[in-house]
């Protein structure tokens, strides 16, 4: 179980490099996310929309209504040029994160 | 027997009731509980289990609303505050309202009659009478809320405003305007009663005239920024 803490801190770099791929709605975000991580990467389905809205309010991404085949109106989200300035900083950043912890293990993986 | 499409009114109707969602949000996780109702009535789920599993998995309405609140904290009161001063213009509407009939009224009858304080109490009944007519009107409107719902535009537009600024003027001032008319003729005949009245009148209210052109006035001017401002919050999403 991951603690709520990483799972929110996580969710931007994660929205942000969906988007990256194309313009997508919430629903398929959070399938997406749930497929990646074989269910263990638990998001409440509406936590991701308020998350949406404030990358919005940030002018990382943009939204327009659009309708299915089906009749239903459904909002996509898509990234702009400023998200994937942000996104190359999170990827660093995680990155970086990422190499210092495998380095600490590599060298004295901590017996419990 | 349960019917899935009541179960998403219900469900709207308790998230548009806390305030703090805008339509459209409403709209999109309306849009993502049903993605996700139709997901799971393809394994095999009725429409009752469906809903449940969907709902849980969406948050409750609590959880949703103080994620939602971390974004927009001010929303809320923005809202509130639009309603109180959408509450005030009501009553000045209904003030508008009562006084121009009220003075009608003393106008027609002050033609037969010269006592003042006469005068005054018929004033007083008819925008009593006035009153109570126009409320129980409403008390009725809001019991047959279906019907109140079809009256009110969705969306005021500036011809709705205009209509309703040039009625509270008129009714603001046109009766202020026949009182301190009333006052300042000095002629002979039955013009003596209006002229009279219209003094006795005039000490009674010198000090409403401001009040009742002028706090208006305000009031739309600060309506109307309100309702660019929460519009604008609007068109972000």
């Amino acid at each position: 179980m991951i603690s709520k803490d990483l799972v929110a801190a996580s969710s931007k770099p994660i929205i942000l490099s969906i988007l990256c791929k194309g313009e997508n709605y919430g629903y398929d975000i959070i399938r997406q996310v749930r497929d990646l991580s074989d269910a263990s990467l638990k998001w409440t389905d509406g936590m991701l929309y308020p998350v949406l809205h404030k990358l919005e309010k940030q002018a990382l991404i943009e939204s327009t209504w659009k309708t299915t085949n089906s009749g239903r109106k459904r909002k996509y989200y898509r990234i702009k040029s400023e998200g994937r300035k942000v996104l190359d900083t999170e990827r660093n950043n995680w990155n970086l994160v990422n190499t210092v912890l495998n380095k600490l293990w590599e060298e004295a993986p901590c017996l419990t | 027997m349960f019917d899935l499409n009541q179960a998403i009114k219900d469900w709207r109707l308790i998230f548009k009731q806390s305030e703090q969602f805008l339509d459209a949000e409403i709209d999109e996780l309306e849009n993502h509980l049903m993605d996700e109702i139709s997901a799971l009535k393809s394994k095999e789920l009725n429409d009752e289990e469906a809903f449940m599993v969907a709902n849980h998995r969406l948050g409750t309405l609590h959880t949703l609303k103080a994620e939602y609140q971390k974004v927009h904290p001010n929303r809320l009161w923005q809202k509130r505050f639009l309603w109180m001063l959408m509450g005030f213009v009501f009553f000045i509407l209904l003030k508008s309202t009562v006084d121009l009939t009220a003075k009608t009224v003393v106008l027609l009858t002050s033609f037969f009659t010269v006592n003042l304080t006469l005068l005054y109490y018929i004033e007083i009944f008819t925008a009593g009478i006035c009153l109570i007519v126009i409320c129980g009107g409403i008390l009725k409107l809001l019991m047959s809320s279906t019907s109140i719902e079809r009256m009110i535009p969705k969306r005021l537009n500036i011809i709705h405003y205009l209509l309703i600024a040039f009625f509270v003027s008129i009714g603001q001032v046109i009766p202020q305007f026949i009182t301190r008319w009333m006052g300042s003729i000095h002629h002979a005949s039955y013009w003596e009663n209006w002229s009279a009245y219209g003094l006795y009148l005039g000490n009674i209210h010198m000090t409403n005239f401001f009040f009742s052109t002028f706090f208006p006035l305000i009031i739309f001017v600060l309506i109307l920024v309100m309702k660019r401002a929460f519009n604008k919050t609007k068109m972000a999403y």
